[in-house]
């Protein structure tokens, strides 16, 4: 086995599935954030104003985001642990994250398509995808053989 | 260790409701699918169960009678109406313009009232096959109280019968009153001729007298007379209070009234004479005067007479009889109405034994003797069964059971869909954790209450507590002058405590042996005192 850094996930994974979904949150957000090059101060302050909490939780929160900004691994990963905490039947929660993603991506007004490949990476590991029915009738039918293009929702 | 748990639980408060909402929303299913399985079976059953009537009615069983299949599928689609109910609501709760919002209410008010026609329908299937052999024999019962009540209405018509008898004795009263008041008026006209003719003659005076008080007194006794008749007609006679003496004493009063009578008319038809003979002489002049007063007099009696004759043959006598019938047949009527009691008691024991078994009928006692006299005026006197209970009060207390029933099982449906909705609904959250604004009326409202509530506390913890009232009360106090206690002195005395000394003794004690070297030895004390502390090493 392959000998690797002590990251994240490892780090919290002693902790409560509501917590790790939160620091996940915060991780996919920082990330995101980082997309575009930089982690302005602007976009620190609206991960703070979307996460509800209390003064003296203030520090932990931005240490996690810089953890988070930190972290080597892709965003790809980060979305693919969340939802195998989470499991599949959470959509409204994934769309609700994806909803988060937006907002942090369009807070200094523009959205790079950094941001905008990132949140489409972690839309399709999230399954909130939209597709017409047609398509999910022959992807129902051709299960394996047909492999067809996704978008996230908006 | 890391809790970020209550930040999650702000971030994403739906995660909080959404289980529960959803375990609703499925609870709200199974209600309407139970309610849309009875709307089923109702329309299964009007189906096999018509095509059996009809099979046994007409004892063709191969033919299929397309009618119960219309009626069937009729509550079929009641049935699947049941299933929209949830969808209907979600479109209310979720609808944003009023008129959709109002549609979306009267469909679903629709859809709820049809929900309690079926459960209705239901019950009302189940009631009426558990109360069939109850209501064969209330039916029976019925028709006893029936009986009864005919039989206690015919003999009801004696009562009747005399009431139209007294009717036709007063008309007949009034007419002979009339009689007597022609008779007094001839009598005063003629008196009155006879007193401008006779002038001065003492004796026509004293007769004219006499003629009054006797036909005073002649009145007097046909009235009395009268009387007895009347209250001899009113003597009820029945089975058990026969009473014959007192029919008897009033016959012998008559018969003295008729002998007075006799008696009166023989003395004032000599006076009469008396006076005619009197005053012949001296009233010559006016005696057709006299005589026409008396003819007027006697054609008008005559036709009041007759009057009276008609009325007492033509409708006295019939009603008389047919009093007397009656009468007759009461003894008959007695029994009869101790027959039927008696089976109707024994009908009440069976219906009751029968209906006590029902849940229904022991419910319509219960609300008979419960609410229906604080609420609704009903009125028991003693005990109360089921025999007694009338089909009103049956269906009172069907309504008052099934139907609150069904209305809550029509309407819980939407509730608890509703519910779900609305906890399933992240708006709530938004709502909830929405600050309250302090300009605002609720706010101030709740302040309001809050401090009236904390007012009320403190004011009757204050009442409940016993009052302390500071007092200054004058006491005498006694003194108490401490004496002093004189108590022996110990006295310490220093008293010297002998110390053991220890001196040596030589103590001769003879050993005997048989060592030469020891024998004839010399004992030497400093030896003795240099081996002692050697030994003790």
């Amino acid at each position: 086995m392959k000998n690797r850094i002590l990251d994240l996930w490892d780090k919290y994974s002693k902790c409560d599935k509501q917590t790790i979904v939160i620091v996940a949150v915060l991780v996919l957000s920082a990330k995101l954030c980082k997309a575009d090059g930089h982690f302005s101060q602007v976009e620190e302050d609206e991960i703070l104003k979307i996460i509800p909490h209390e003064s003296y939780q203030r520090t932990m929160l931005i240490e996690i985001l810089e953890e988070g900004a930190n972290d080597p691994n892709p965003i790809q990963e980060d979305a693919r642990r969340l939802k195998k905490i989470l499991g599949h039947n959470n959509t409204t929660f994934f769309e609700f994250i994806i909803a988060v993603l937006y907002r942090l991506a369009e807070v200094d007004h523009i959205i790079s398509e950094e941001e905008i490949r990132d949140i489409n990476i972690v839309a399709i590991e999230f399954g909130v995808t939209s597709e017409p029915l047609t398509q999910r009738i022959l992807n129902l039918l051709y299960k394996d053989k047909k492999k067809t293009k996704l978008r996230a929702y908006g | 260790m890391v809790n970020l748990n209550n930040i999650f639980n702000k971030f994403y408060p739906k995660s909080q409701t959404s289980p529960m909402g959803k375990k609703l929303i499925y609870l709200a299913w199974a209600i309407e699918i139970t309610v849309a399985l009875v709307g089923f079976t109702i329309a299964a059953s009007f189906i096999v169960l018509g095509n059996q009537e009809v099979a046994n009615a007409t004892g063709e069983t191969s033919k299929f009678n397309f009618e119960f299949i219309i009626i069937g599928l009729a509550f079929f689609v009641v049935g699947i109406m049941e299933l929209t109910k949830i969808p209907l609501a979600t479109a209310l709760y979720y609808a944003a313009k009023s008129f959709w919002k109002v549609v979306f209410f009267l469909a679903l008010v629709a859809v709820n009232f049809s929900t309690f026609e079926t459960i209705i329908q239901g019950f009302e299937l189940a009631f009426n096959q558990r109360s069939k052999v109850v209501k064969i024999e209330r039916k029976v019962l019925d028709t006893f109280k029936n009986e009864l009540m005919v039989l206690e209405e015919e003999m009801s018509f004696e009562g009747n019968i005399d009431v139209e008898i007294n009717e036709i004795q007063k008309q007949i009263t009034q007419l002979e009153n009339r009689i007597t008041s022609i008779n007094t008026d001839a009598n005063n006209e003629i008196a009155e001729l006879q007193k401008q003719s006779a002038g001065a003659n003492p004796r026509i005076d004293l007769l004219s007298k006499q003629i009054l008080s006797s036909e005073q007194r002649l009145q007097n006794l046909e009235e009395s007379k009268r009387q007895a008749v009347l209250s001899l007609q009113s003597i009820k006679e029945g089975f058990f209070n026969k009473q014959k003496q007192k029919r008897d004493s009033i016959n012998a009063q008559i018969a003295s009234y008729d002998g007075d009578i006799n008696d009166e008319k023989n003395l004032l038809a000599k006076n009469r004479s008396e006076l005619d003979k009197i005053a012949g002489g001296a009233g010559a002049s006016i005696e057709p005067k006299i005589n026409a007063v008396k003819d007027n007099a006697r054609l008008k009696i005559n036709n009041i007479q007759k009057q009276i004759n008609q009325i007492t043959s033509d409708q006295l006598s019939s009603k008389q009889s047919s009093k007397t019938k009656l009468t007759l047949k009461q003894d008959e009527f007695n029994e009869k109405k101790i027959i039927i009691e008696e089976k109707i008691n024994t009908q009440k024991e069976k219906v009751n034994d029968i209906a006590s078994e029902n849940q229904i009928y022991r419910l319509a006692v219960m609300i008979k003797v419960g609410p229906g006299q604080w609420f609704m005026d009903q009125k028991i006197d003693g005990e109360i069964s089921e025999a007694d209970l009338t089909q009103e009060d049956i269906d009172t207390a069907f309504w008052l059971w099934f139907g609150f029933l069904a209305f809550i099982i029509s309407i819980i449906g939407s509730l608890v869909a509703f519910a779900g909705l609305h906890l399933m609904d992240e708006r709530m959250h938004e709502i909830r954790n929405k600050p309250v604004g302090k300009n605002t009326i609720r706010y101030r409202f709740s302040k309001f209450l809050v401090l009236m509530i904390q007012f009320l506390n403190t004011s009757i913890k204050t009442k409940l507590k016993p009052i302390t009232v500071e007092r200054i009360v004058e006491k005498e106090v006694k003194v108490e002058v401490e004496k002093p206690v004189y108590e022996e002195k110990i006295v310490y005395q220093k008293i010297e405590v002998p110390k053991e000394v220890v001196r040596r003794e030589i103590v001769h004690v003879p050993l005997w042996t048989q060592d030469p070297d020891l024998l004839g030895k010399k004992f030497d004390p400093s030896e003795s005192s240099t081996t002692s502390p050697k030994k003790k090493k």
